[in-house]
This record gives C-alpha cells, sequence and structure tokens, in this order.
C-alpha cells in the first residue's frame, strides 16, 4: 500500500462531495476537517452546535457522559483528554479558509457569462446610433442589396409597426405566418408601385395578375415529380395547382431575401423554384420545356404594320433594284432575294436598353416608296350642303296641312355627301337622319319617299340650314349658342360624343368657311339666315315656286346682288338642272323653294370657269354664250381667259372694253391641283380635306374616333360611306393609312364587337412589354446578335401553304362592305408569319446548363408588366392598346399644325 | 463488434440520417418558397435547448431520467446534428449582421468546446488507467501533501543514518521545487513524464557518489518521483478533463440568450408575429 496514494478501506476513505462548492482551504494540507465548511464557503472549525462547540469532533453523548467522536480519517481514535464537561471537543482545530470547487467557479461564470450577455445585448440594443428603431444597427442582420442600401436609416421604412400579443406569439403556424409579411411587403408598394396594377391589387398574388384568370391558363395537368409535389404541398397547396387559383398572398420576402450584403441577388430563383407551383413541370429547357411550335412563338399575334416580306423581297425591292430607285434596302441582293438578313438593319435597329429589334422610323424605311401614297388619297367633303332632291321633298311638303317649302337650298351641291357634317347636326336632325339611313331613305333620291319619312327628311334639311346658318355667323351674339366658328363647331362634336374634339378640325382655317359662304353668294346666305331664324320661330317658307342656289362657276368674285338680277328660277322638280337666269323680279324675300345662281356684280358678265371634276356643271346664266353640250358657266370673272378647249361666256368687261387692249387674265386656281399636298380647301361650296401625308393628324383622329365604337351608326356610316370603306379596305379618302397601319378588334367582356384599335406605332421602343405579346417573356436581341445573325433563328417562309399567306390575315378588299365581317380578319390570332416558326431546339443548342444557361429566368419575367394583369395576352391587347393609339392622337393633337399657310392658301384660292 | 461499436455505428447511422432529413426539408422548403430559414431556426433553437438539458439531467442525479450515458449519446450526437442545423440554418453564409455574428460565434465557440470535450474524454481517461493509480480529483492536493511529507522523511531518515547532509542538499537543490509544485494542463502538451525523467536521471547521476546505505533510500525518492508523476498527470488530465467544461457551459448560456433574442428579432422584423 505504500507506492500508493488511495487507501479503499472504507474507514480510511473521506466522503467526498464534489457537487458541493467549497471544500476545506486545509484539504491541501491533507487536514481538512470532518466539517468542511458551510454552503456560503463559511468555515466551519470551532463552530457550536446546540451550545457545544466542534473541534476535531462533536463529541456524541452517551447516556449521562459525553464521548469523544473522532473518527479515523480526522484524527484517528478518541482522543485521550476525551470532551470537555459541556459537550464540547476538547482539542479545536485551526479555522482555515476554504477554497470554492471548480463547479462553484464554472457556475459563477456561467452566471458572469449570462449576465454579461444579457448586459452585452440591452447595450446593443439600447444603442440607437441611426433613428428608426430599437437597436437599428444591432439587429441589422446584414447590409441591404445597393439598391436598397439608402434605406438602411430607418427600418420602419420596410418593416411594418411591430405589435406583438400573446395570441401572436401562439400562432405559431404557416398559415398565420404571413399576415405581417404582407403588412411589410405593401410598404415595399411605396416604391415598386407598378407590381400588381393599379393600387397594387394583384401584387401579392402568383405572377402579380389576377387569380382567377391565372387558374383559367392552368392546364391542369398532373405533376410528375413527387418531390415538387412534396414540395407544393409544404408551400401549403393542397392540390396542385392551387396557388395558382387559391388567392393565396405571397409576401415580396417570399423570393426576395434581403440583408444577404450589398451585392446580394434579389433575384436568385432557382430553376425548380419556378416549377413548384406551374402544372406542368419538367427536367430542363432541353428536356421538358415546351416546344415553341405549341405555342407560336415568337409570331403569335398580328404585325402592327402590314409588310410582306416575301412580296417585298421577291418583287418590289428586285423592281427597284432595275430601276437603281430609291427605297432598296442596304445590303439586298438581288440574286438572293430571301437573304435578307444582309439588310435586316436597314429597317431594324436593335434597342440597347430593351434588347428588341425596333422597326425604325417611317422616314427611314417607308418613305422612299410609299410618301406618294400617303398624298394621293381622296378629298373628303366635310362641311358642306349635300345633294337633295328639293323638289320631292317641296312637293311632299307642299301636301301638308300647312303647306310649307324648305326654302333655299344650293341647286348644286356635291355629289360626295359630307359626312362629317351629321357630328354637327342637332340631337333631334341626326336622330332624323339615322332613322332615315336605316329605312335607306337618302336626300338625294327622295322620288319615293314616304311620307312617314317626311318629317325627318324635312328636319335633316333644317339641321343643315341651321349649320350653315349658325356657323355664318361673325359673332358668338348672332348665334342662339353664344358661340362661332371653331367653339361652335366643337360644341357640336361634343354633343354629337366625341372626345377627340379638336383633333377633328385639326387646322380648319375660318376663310375656308368664309370662301364657302362667299362662294353662295352672299344674298343666299342671308336668305338662308333668315329662313333659319324664322324656322327656329316655327314660321317655314311659304309653298311657293321652288328654287335652289345657283352655285357660281367661278367664286373669285363674289359681290352683293344688285337688283337681284342675277337670279333665275329653278325648274321646279329638277332643281340640279336649273341654272341661273336674271330673275331680280323672282327674287322673294324669303322665297320658299327658291333656287338661287350665285350673285354678280353685273347680270352681263360672265367669266369662265374650269370645268369641275366629273362633268358637273355650275353656272350663272350666261346670255351671251353657252358651252358645247348644253352646259353653260357663269361666274363673274374680270378678265380670265377659258382653258384651252373650252368655250366659255365672254366676260362683261370684254364685251365693252375694247378687243385691243388686252389686260392678263388671271384663270382661276384648279384647286384639286393646287392642293396636291393636301389641307384644307373650299371647293363648290363644299369644304373639303386631303391628306396631308404619313401621319395626318386629322385623318388620325377621325379614324379612330370612328373606330372606336362601330356599333354607333353614325360612326358605322361615315366609316363605311364617308371615308368610302364600302369600297374597299384601303380606302384612298383615308390617304390609305391602313393599307399599312393594322387594326384590332374591340370586344367586350360578352364577346361582342366594339370597335377596333389602330396600330399607328410599329413594334418599337414604345411597345412595353407589357403590350408585347408575351410580356413574360423575355428575349434580347442584343447579346444574340453578338453570336447569330438573323438568318439562324428568322427564316423566311418562302412557299406559304394556301391560305396561310401573310396577306391573308389581314383584311383586304370588300372585307368592310358588310359589318358582319369587318373584322373577321382583324383578330390577333388570325396571323400567318412570313417567317417560319422558331424552334426550341435552335435556343437550345446554346441554352443548356454548361454554356449560356438554362435558368427559367433567363427568358421569363416573374411580375407581370401589366397593370392588372391579363387573363389573355390577346385579350388584354384589345382592350389596352387602345391607349397608345390615343397618346398617338394626343401627341398629333398637340403637335405643331403642319404649315397652316399652306393649307390656308390651298383653300382660299377661289 | 463489441457494445460501444455498436453504439458508435448506431448512433452515426441515426444522426445522419436525420442530417439527410433535414437537408431534403430544408431544400423542398426552399423550393416551396416557406421560410426555411424560420422551420430551422425552430429546429436549431429545441435542439440547443435540448442539448443543454444534458447539464440540468446531471444536477438531477435522482430523477429516473434515462441512464446519463444515454444522456451523452444524445448529448454528443444531437450536438453534430445541430452543427449541421445551423448551417442550413445559415444557409451556408457567413453572418453580417451584428446580432447574428455574435450568435454565430458563440455557436462556433460551444460547438468547437463540444467537439473538443468529446475528444478529450474520449482520450484522457485511457491515458489516465494507463498512467497509474487512477486517482480522486478532489484528493489529489491531499496526496501530493502526503508525498511531499513522506519524501521529506525519507530524506531526514537519510540523513540520519549517514551523519551527511548530502541527501538534504540534494532535496533542497532538485526534488523540492518537483514536489512541493503543482501540475497544469500544460503538462499535458508534450511528454507528461518529461520532468519526472529529467528529475530521475539527475538522481541516477548523484547516485554514483553516495555510500551503499544510501543507496536505498534513494530507491524510495525514486519511487516516489514516479508516483509524483503519476499525481502530476491525474492533475493535469483531470483538470483539462473539467476545465473544458468552463468554456462549453458558459457560453452555452450565452448562446441560448442570445438565440432567444435573435429569434424575437427574426419573427417580429421577418413579418412573422
Amino acid at each position: 500500500m505504500a507506492d500508493k496514494f488511495q487507501d479503499i478501506r472504507h474507514r480510511h476513505t473521506t466522503y467526498d462531495r464534489p457537487n458541493e462548492g467549497w471544500v476545506c482551504g486545509a484539504e491541501c494540507q491533507g487536514k481538512s476537517c470532518y466539517l468542511g465548511p458551510d454552503a456560503k464557503g463559511k468555515c466551519r472549525a470551532g463552530m457550536k452546535f446546540d451550545g457545544r462547540k466542534s473541534g476535531e469532533c462533536l463529541p456524541r453523548r452517551s447516556g449521562d457522559q459525553w464521548q469523544c467522536a473522532r473518527v479515523e480519517t480526522h484524527g484517528g481514535e478518541p482522543c485521550k483528554e476525551g470532551p470537555l464537561p459541556d459537550g464540547s471537543c476538547c482539542r479545536a482545530i485551526a479555522p482555515c479558509q476554504p477554497t470554492p470547487t471548480l463547479r462553484r467557479v464554472r457556475g459563477i461564470l456561467s452566471k458572469v457569462a449570462a449576465v454579461m450577455t444579457v448586459a452585452l445585448l440591452v447595450a446593443l440594443l439600447a444603442h440607437q446610433p441611426q433613428e428608426g428603431g430599437l437597436g437599428t444597427a444591432a439587429i441589422n442582420p446584414g447590409p441591404l442589396t445597393a439598391a436598397h442600401s439608402t434605406l438602411k436609416s430607418n427600418c420602419q421604412q420596410c418593416h411594418s409597426d411591430m405589435q406583438l400579443g400573446p395570441e401572436k406569439l401562439l400562432a405559431m403556424h404557416s398559415a398565420n405566418f404571413d399576415h405581417r409579411a404582407i403588412a411589410d411587403s405593401q410598404l415595399c408598394l411605396g416604391c415598386h408601385q407598378e407590381i400588381g396594377g393599379n393600387g397594387g391589387r394583384y401584387a401579392f398574388t402568383a405572377h402579380t395578375m389576377d387569380p382567377k384568370k391565372l387558374q383559367a391558363k392552368s392546364k391542369g395537368e398532373s405533376r410528375p415529380d413527387p418531390l415538387l409535389r412534396l414540395a407544393s404541398y409544404l408551400a401549403g397547396e393542397k392540390t396542385p395547382g392551387a396557388a395558382s387559383g387559391s388567392g393565396e398572398q405571397l409576401a415580396c420576402g417570399t423570393c426576395h431575401n434581403e440583408h444577404h450584403g450589398l451585392m446580394a441577388d434579389l433575384k436568385s430563383f432557382t430553376n425548380r423554384q419556378c416549377q413548384v407551383c406551374h402544372q406542368q413541370q419538367f427536367e430542363s429547357f432541353s428536356h421538358g420545356h415546351p416546344d415553341f411550335e405549341a405555342v407560336s412563338y415568337p409570331a403569335s399575334r398580328r404585325t402592327r404594320i402590314f409588310f410582306d416580306h416575301l412580296t417585298h423581297y421577291s418583287k418590289h425591292f428586285p423592281e427597284k433594284t432595275k430601276d437603281a430607285a430609291k427605297g432598296v434596302p442596304a445590303g439586298f441582293k438581288a440574286d438572293a432575294p430571301h437573304g435578307e438578313s444582309l439588310s435586316c438593319a436597314a429597317c431594324h435597329a436593335s434597342n440597347s436598353s430593351s434588347g428588341t429589334m425596333n422597326v425604325v422610323s417611317y422616314e427611314k424605311a417607308c418613305a422612299d416608296c410609299h410618301e406618294n401614297d400617303t398624298r394621293s388619297g381622296n378629298k373628303l367633303p366635310v362641311i358642306g350642303y349635300p345633294q337633295l332632291d328639293l323638289a320631292a321633298l317641296n312637293s311632299k311638303l307642299e301636301a301638308e296641312q300647312k303647306p310649307r317649302s324648305l326654302g333655299t337650298w344650293p341647286a348644286d351641291a356635291p355629289n360626295d355627301f359630307p359626312w362629317l357634317i351629321l357630328y354637327l347636326l342637332p340631337e333631334d336632325a341626326r336622330a332624323a337622319w339615322q332613322r332615315l339611313a336605316a329605312q335607306k331613305v337618302f336626300l338625294h333620291d327622295l322620288a319615293s319617299i314616304k311620307q312617314e319619312h317626311v318629317a325627318d327628311a324635312e328636319r335633316v334639311v333644317w339641321g343643315i340650314k341651321e349649320l350653315f346658318r349658325d356657323l355664318c355667323a361673325s359673332a358668338p351674339s348672332d348665334t342662339p349658342s353664344g358661340q362661332v366658328g371653331h367653339a361652335e363647331i366643337i360644341r357640336r362634336l361634343v354633343a354629337a360624343g366625341c372626345n377627340e374634339r379638336e383633333g377633328l378640325i385639326n387646322g380648319l382655317p375660318p376663310d375656308a368657311f368664309d370662301q364657302m359662304r362667299e362662294f353662295l353668294g352672299a344674298d343666299a346666305c342671308m336668305k338662308i339666315m333668315q329662313e333659319v331664324d324664322a324656322f327656329r320661330t316655327k314660321v317655314y317658307p311659304a309653298a311657293t315656286p321652288k328654287e335652289s342656289v345657283r352655285k357660281p362657276e367661278n367664286a373669285a368674285a363674289p359681290a352683293p346682288a344688285v337688283g337681284g338680277e342675277n337670279f333665275a328660277p329653278a325648274a321646279p322638280g329638277n332643281a340640279s338642272e336649273s341654272f341661273g337666269a336674271p330673275a331680280a323680279a323672282a327674287m322673294p324675300p324669303t322665297g320658299g323653294g327658291e333656287s338661287f345662281a350665285p350673285p354678280t356684280v353685273k347680270s352681263e358678265s360672265f367669266a369662265p370657269a374650269p370645268a369641275p371634276p366629273g362633268g358637273e356643271s355650275f353656272g350663272a346664266p350666261a346670255p351671251a354664250a353657252a358651252p358645247p353640250g348644253g352646259e353653260s358657266f357663269g361666274a363673274p370673272a374680270p378678265a380670265a381667259a377659258p382653258p384651252a378647249g373650252e368655250s366659255f361666256a365672254a366676260p362683261a368687261a370684254a364685251a365693252t372694253a375694247p378687243a385691243a387692249v388686252a389686260t392678263p387674265r388671271i384663270d382661276p386656281l384648279d384647286r384639286m391641283n393646287w392642293t396636291s399636298s393636301g389641307g384644307w380647301h373650299q371647293e363648290y361650296g363644299t369644304i373639303y380635306y386631303k391628306s396631308t401625308g404619313h401621319a395626318d393628324p386629322l385623318l388620325k383622329a377621325w379614324l379612330e374616333h370612328v373606330l372606336e365604337d362601330v356599333r354607333d351608326p353614325l360612326r358605322l356610316a361615315t366609316l363605311r360611306e364617308g371615308f368610302g370603306f364600302d369600297k374597299g379596305a384601303l380606302s384612298p379618302a383615308t390617304g390609305h393609312c391602313l393599307k399599312c397601319h393594322t387594326i384590332e378588334e374591340r370586344r367586350d367582356q360578352q364577346g361582342q364587337l366594339t370597335g377596333a384599335v389602330i396600330n399607328w406605332l410599329a413594334y418599337g421602343k414604345h411597345t412595353s412589354p407589357a403590350s408585347s405579346d408575351r410580356p413574360l417573356t423575355r428575349y434580347n436581341h442584343m447579346s444574340h446578335l453578338l453570336a447569330a445573325d438573323c438568318r439562324q433563328c428568322h427564316v423566311t417562309l418562302t412557299q406559304p401553304a394556301a391560305g396561310q399567306e401573310y396577306a391573308a390575315a389581314f383584311p383586304g378588299e370588300g372585307s368592310w362592305n358588310a359589318a358582319a365581317n369587318w373584322f373577321e380578319k382583324a383578330g390577333l390570332a388570325h396571323f400567318h408569319s412570313n417567317f417560319e416558326q422558331i424552334s426550341k431546339t435552335t435556343c437550345a443548342e446554346c441554352h443548356t446548363p454548361a454554356k449560356s444557361g438554362d435558368s427559367c429566368l433567363q427568358c421569363h419575367a416573374y411580375h407581370h408588366p401589366a397593370p392588372d394583369g391579363p387573363a389573355d395576352m390577346l385579350e388584354w391587347l384589345r382592350s389596352h392598346e387602345a391607349k397608345p393609339a390615343k397618346t398617338g392622337t394626343q401627341r398629333a393633337d398637340k403637335r405643331p399644325a403642319a404649315p397652316a399657310s399652306g393649307k390656308i392658301k390651298t383653300a382660299a384660292v377661289p | 463488434m463489441n457494445f460501444f461499436a455498436r453504439r458508435r455505428l448506431r448512433n452515426t447511422l441515426l444522426c445522419l440520417v436525420g442530417m439527410v432529413l433535414a437537408y431534403g426539408l430544408w431544400r423542398m422548403l426552399k423550393v416551396a418558397l416557406r421560410p426555411a430559414a424560420i422551420y430551422t431556426g425552430f429546429a436549431l433553437l429545441a435542439l440547443v435547448l435540448a442539448l443543454a438539458l444534458f447539464n440540468g439531467r446531471k444536477k438531477l442525479p435522482f430523477l429516473p431520467l434515462l441512464k446519463a450515458s444515454s444522456w451523452l449519446q444524445f448529448h454528443i450526437y444531437a450536438g453534430w446534428l445541430s452543427v449541421f442545423m445551423f448551417l442550413l440554418h445559415s444557409g451556408f453564409r457567413l453572418p453580417t449582421g451584428t446580432l447574428e455574428t455574435i450568435l454565430a460565434v458563440l455557436f462556433v465557440i460551444v460547438a468547437l468546446s463540444g467537439v473538443a470535450g468529446l475528444f478529450i474524454t474520449r482520450l484522457l481517461p485511457p491515458a489516465i488507467t494507463r498512467s497509474g493509480e487512477p486517482l480522486v480529483y478532489e484528493r489529489i492536493p491531499r496526496y501530493q501533501h502526503a508525498l511531499r511529507t513522506e519524501v521529506e522523511d525519507i530524506v531526514e531518515d537519510a540523513e540520519r543514518q549517514s551523519g551527511s547532509t548530502a541527501m538534504g542538499n540534494f532535496y533542497m537543490s532538485t526534488l523540492a521545487p518537483y514536489f512541493q509544485g503543482r501540475s497544469s494542463v500544460f503538462l499535458l502538451a508534450g511528454n507528461p513524464s518529461r520532468h519526472a525523467q529529467r528529475i530521475l536521471g539527475q538522481m541516477d547521476e548523484y547516485c554514483r557518489y553516495l555510500d551503499e546505505e544510501l543507496v536505498g533510500s534513494m530507491e524510495q525518492l525514486r519511487d516516489c518521483v514516479e508516483r509524483k508523476r503519476n499525481l502530476d498527470f491525474q492533475n493535469a488530465a483531470q483538470r483539462l478533463l473539467k476545465l473544458w467544461l468552463f468554456v462549453h457551459i458558459p457560453f452555452t448560456y450565452s448562446l441560448i440568450i442570445v438565440a432567444l433574442v435573435h429569434a424575437w428579432v427574426a419573427l417580429v422584423y421577418g413579418g412573422r408575429l
């Protein structure tokens, strides 16, 4: 035992208590007392127990005696001296300084650590180096990304108020997790207002679009991947696809995890995360991704501009090349007409910001060949007296109980009905016209008019005369509305429901109407004004001999009638054939059913006038000479020489002046030739407008107006007959606008056709992702053009199948005739591209994980850029693409008017 | 394969299965756009609290709450699992926030000290057994004092027998510092017997000059040196067995406190409360 320390005999072994906090200070000397220190570390040597002082032992009582209780481990056998009489030990021990055990030290250290930790946390949380939160810097889990770095000073900019409660602490279930997250996400919308559409309505739904519409697009296929199925279940979807239509709210933080550093990618998203909600799941882009052919990518909709690549490259450009004319795109090779990729850049320019290939401007791409088309349109009668079967109508009115007539009316109104005046008529007159139109009763042919339509016809006539009367007024006090000129026209347009009122009379010069008034003659105008004023007091012209105003062959020298000798009574019942003869006595002051020739300075003076187009004949009576064919011309023209080959009455001056004194003649202007650049002009008492070229603001405004709601009979009639679309889709009256600019139908929620919008702008920088066919798909031409040329993806379809031609997808000639099929070809989806479908395999050659990557987000965006999220892109486009068109109109309206002087000059030339 | 090997294999497999399950669930939660950090955070906090209960269990030995060895096994393998859960919770990223960094540092300290403790408790006990007589740590000071007293008695006897102070001088110059000093844990860094071997070498050198009758005393002193070597090793090793807990346990308290604050902040600002 000598070489061992421990004696395992129980009498020689002390009972150690390592769990206690203190040990005797004499332990290191092997002299620890048997009592040991107390729990507080106080030495108990000499401590009294029951009044007895302890020493090496605490003697025990045995009967009447005290016996030593010293044990072997602390001193050996009982001492010889024995206990003191009071029971105290006689062998006192020196007190010691107890030492703490390791356990106690460790306990103290743990408490210190805990206290210091709490103190540290309190210090950190109480420290507010920046405003807006408790211990902002301390509890900030990490730097924000660069885009959000300016928000770091205030937590509450992104975190809604902290409202803690027991119920929320207990509600530790994922279903209840999101209410604060949504509240926080609402704060995101303070800056990201574009998310979720108007008011962020769909900001927290899948793809930030209407869940019902999203669900409608779901295919409902089963999920093939059990792991994803489980993930979907964990995501809260009880059934596959539920998330898309369940309306479950997704907080921004669901995908965008902040506080991961300045350079963190907030848009990091894996393909599997995309697919967890999608019905159709697949392994990768090259394995399982839907083919483009199935979704007609990228040409799933009609082009905004009608441009047949095939015909241009196979026909037009080669012809131009032969003629060495301008208009052939640079890079075009006549011997390889379909190698057009070499010349793509002539019309398509890449946009570095959007990554799109935009169509260059009209001036760069089209003007060389098509500029003349935009100016070659027919003139459009805007304001004037329409042709009226005055005799027939007067005869009906004479048979009324109160016989009356229509009073003064120009005898030779042009054949072109100025449809636009229908918008300027009083409401009841317009309603009367609509009733007549419904019964196919037209003013120029009233021979067989039924008695029940007479009142409507009469109202239309008086409505036109009222319009004329009010437009004749030169001061607001002269009209019932208190407005004149443009203001009066705009007032009437507003009453007719026109929103783009200013654009509809864009650039109308005042002297155009002045010339119209002069053309009719002051007396005639005065008579009409008097008749209208009387009509407005319910006094109708008497049923007396019918006359119509005769138009002068030259309105260049209107003059007040002198004695009214230039009026000729018209032949009753055939106003159009009544030509003027001096009839001073026949001029009643407010004659009913009169027709007038324009006043001339002198009855014997006649001036030659050019033959009006279409063989029309105008004229004042020609006392001396009549043109061949029974036509007579008679307008004063001081010294005008007749054009070659035509005969005119000798001018009055010539009859009195010596023939030798030949004064220079000023021929009347041929207005059609004069107005080849378009604009306003007056011709034979009617104000016309002709296209001024590409992007004519007035024609744009009118076309947009009439196409906005084709259910309106007035607009429908204006479109078909006023603009001449009943003669073909490419009405020259509109400057051939719709030859290139395609239209797109608009339908209401019931699918009924309501109107159409015109694609004024080609695909370009104005075309936002929201208005593209697939707003969730993106493709950057810029990055791809570095590695490939256009032909690798866009392969020309040289021989399309029958009925699959590009042009077959657009309204052609004759398709406008019947309202029922106007838009039958205007559907966006009805389209046959000039190019072959792009195959997915073309993209998959490079888009693999090892090469260019195949992340979903490379080609798809999550957030829908459309404000309220479309159910279907085609539907969305139909309802929203009116906006860019209107914007275009507004721009056009604000655009400085085309040189007004030219227009005014054109119109002012008599 | 003995019981311990079987137990180690079984528990390791269970731990690995737990890790795989945790990773799978974490991946699915990430894919499902669920707040994986919330779930892993709660799991991690629960694990840490469960691990901390082991210390409480040791303070309540009277309660029939499984065997301490079972608790230790759970503590070891749940500790490994908590390390993995911590990696999942942090998204395998280094923390960037102040609070998160403090928490991560605390966790790392606790985890590393736990790993160190695991290795210490696995390596030292066999060495203690091999070293010589196993001793109760709390009694070592007493034994050291007794040994010193014994050595002094031997030296006094030798001087008395030889009538020379040579032995006393040798004791004072060489043996006294050795027998009076207490070993530290740094003794374990290197050869724990190096001091004893040095003293024994000196004794051998000195022995050549001693009389025959003093050689016997020197042999007794050699035996005492050997016992002192064992005493020092026992002291250092058992002290180290207790000292690693001085890191592990206090930092665990800090870790739990900071973790609770972190959970509160995360739930409040993360929009989960």
